[in-house]
Formats: C-alpha cells, structure tokens, sequence
C-alpha cells in the first residue's frame, strides 16, 4: 500500500516498481485472452496507464492487483468485443520448463498423438481452439483453467452469479473437447 | 444425483467439487467416466498455456514503454476548453465566480440603461453624384480621378502610357504630351 500511496502522489518510481510486480501475470491473462501477443502488449500498456490516472479512485477494498486485474480483464473483453474479425494468431515462446511439467509428461508418456507432436504444433492447435470460443466462454476458460482462479471470483469479477460461470465453463470445456477432439482418449 | 446433474459437475465445475461419493458414481458409468477423463485432459492441455512467455527482453521493454507513455501524458498539458481560455482559469470556484460575475454585470447593465427610443428614423444617405466628361475626340490625354464606384464600374486600366493632370494655369508644371483641359473635380 506504501507503493500504491507514493504513485498517487506522482511518484513514478514507486508506480514502476508496482508494474514490475504485476505486469507478468496481468501480461498472461491478456496473452491468453487474445492469442496475440502485440495485442496483449498494447492492452497492457493501456491497462497501466489508464491504472495510473485513476488511482485516486482505488479504495483499498482490495488489493492493488485484484483491482488491475479486474481493469485487465474488462479491457480484453471489450477488444475481443470490438475486434472485427480474428486477427492472426502471434505466439510467444514456450518456456523450456514445460517439458519437466507432470501433465505434459504424463500426456506424452502414453499413447496420443501429443507424443509426435512438436511443442509448438501443439501451442498453435491449442490457440486456434481457444479463438474458437466467444469472448464471454473464453475469458471463464482463461481465468479458471489457465489463470487458476475459483468460480466465485470470476463471478465478481465478471459482475454475475457463479451459477453463470459453471454454465459458460460447461459450454466452452464441451466446445474445447470438440475443437481437440484428435487428442482425446 | 442424475446423470445431467453429474455432467454438469464435471463440465462445469473443478476438482473440489468432485467428492469421493460423486467420483464413485462417475466411476461406475463409462460415459460419465470418459467424459471425466476428457475434461481433465482438456484442463491439462490448458494449463500448459502457462508455458507461454514472453522474453526478457522484451519484458523490460513493456514495462519501459508503459513509464514513457505515462510520462508523455504527464508532460503533455491537457487541451483548454473554450470556456477555460476565456475565463483564463482551470480551477471550477474561480471559473464560476467569473461566470457570476459576469452575470451580475449583464444584469446590472439591463436595469440600469435607459429604455430604447420608441421609434428611430431612417436617415438616408443621399445619392451620390458621379460626374464623367465626354473625352474630346483626338484627346491624347486620359483624366483619371479616384472613385467610390463598384469596382464593377470603374474604368479598366488602360495599356497605353498614362499621363496625369493639372490645370492649366501660366507658371505651373505641365504634364503629359499635349495641353491639359480644366478639370471639375467637384463631386
């Protein structure tokens, strides 16, 4: 809170330091969000800055990256809303430390076309099935299946019932099954 | 618990949802149990995306083009609007102060002057008289004088060498090539 109270008073300093801290993670949500990673780079750069000219406007009802989050979040729904038509998948690098991850070891020990398959095939098939869910489906998979966040906080943070968020988590996981259906057992 | 309810516990929901009780029930129905294992591996695919990253390099460079950009918004003054550039002010208080009292002036002026008179007369200008002389044939001299009429009507400028005039008085300058003519210049 020390660094939020410092950026309200201008200080520049304190207000890089508190990008440094959160700008990976809120980077990765909007990445996940639009399978681009010039698109994620100039959603952040606004979510900082639009950040920045609204402090005065953070309570401290909760913490400073659950409310960049939040600005995140609605900023990416609002792209993919006003993005005409799918632009181009453009990916980042996979880190290396997925091939020592339990799951990618467990899916390529056994027999599934995963096995033959290079780790950026992988990626692009994986991405191109995410374009293929709306904004709405997509941003409950991103939060909760790639970001790791629990039902009710998606709720709050999407403004409706958790109710609604397992209902869009059914379709868009039935969608996803359908779009991989060449990886599934 | 029917099946629907169960697929949508695993559709829809994690693996905290799942208690033993429930995962025995899916255990037992091969449709249910493949669709289980369907959805875990969907998960898993997804969370390999955490592998996605972007390089340091480029890490820094964000987060350097996020403090320019926010500097290059703090050095930029905002845009004054209209009101501000005439009041002179961006502070709300003293632009509504000016505002008042300008006002108060407009209000003081309307009960203070006279009321207008009930009916003004138009006073119209009188015709202007434009005197032109008839040239004299075989004049070699052109009378040119200045003119309040239309630019529609004033003479075209000639392309032969002008000469100006005087009147014709002894001991006075005389120019042009033949003898000057008195000239009215009375209008």
């Amino acid at each position: 809170m020390e660094l939020v109270r410092r950026s309200r008073a201008k200080d520049l300093v304190a207000y890089d330091e508190l990008v440094g801290r959160y700008q990976g993670r809120i980077y990765s949500l909007l990445y996940n969000m639009t399978s681009n990673k010039e698109d994620a780079e100039d959603i952040l750069q606004e979510v900082f800055v639009k950040a920045y000219q609204s402090l005065d406007k953070f309570r401290g009802t909760s913490s400073f990256y659950t409310w960049v989050y939040r600005i995140a979040v609605n900023r990416a729904i609002n792209f993919l809303k006003k993005r005409k038509r799918k632009s181009a998948l453009s990916l980042d690098d996979v880190d290396l430390g997925i091939e020592r991850d339990p799951a990618y070891v467990e899916m390529t020990s056994r027999e599934s076309p995963i096995r033959d398959m290079s780790i950026h095939e992988l990626q692009r098939k994986l991405n191109e099935a995410l374009k293929t869910l709306s904004e709405k489906h997509r941003t409950v998979v991103v939060l909760h299946d790639i970001q790791g966040l629990p039902h009710d906080e998606i709720a709050d943070m999407l403004g409706c019932s958790a109710g609604t968020v397992r209902s869009r988590l059914f379709y868009a996981r039935q969608r996803l099954q359908a779009e991989l259906t060449e990886f599934m057992p | 618990m029917n099946r629907s309810e169960l697929e949508a516990l695993i559709l829809g929901g994690d693996e905290a949802d799942l208690t033993p009780d429930i995962k025995a029930l899916i255990d037992a129905d091969p449709q249910l149990k493949d669709l289980y294992q369907r959805t875990c591996l969907t998960r898993q695919l997804c969370s390999l995306k955490r592998y996605e990253r972007p390089d340091r390099v480029r890490e820094v460079r964000m987060r350097q083009d996020i403090l320019r950009r926010i500097r290059q918004q703090q050095d930029e003054p905002g845009r004054l609007s209209i009101w501000e550039v005439l009041t002179g002010s961006t502070t709300p208080a003293l632009r509504f102060g000016i505002a008042a009292l300008f006002l108060a002036l407009i209000g003081i002026q309307l009960f203070t002057s006279p009321p207008p008179p009930p009916e003004r007369a138009v006073v119209e200008q009188p015709a202007k008289a434009v005197v032109s002389a008839e040239a004299t044939p075989g004049a070699e001299v052109i009378l040119l004088a200045s003119t309040n009429l239309p630019a529609d009507d004033r003479l075209p400028t000639p392309s032969y060498p002008i000469a100006s005039v005087s009147n014709v008085e002894p001991g006075r300058i005389q120019y042009g090539p033949g003898p000057s003519r008195p000239v009215s210049f009375d209008y």
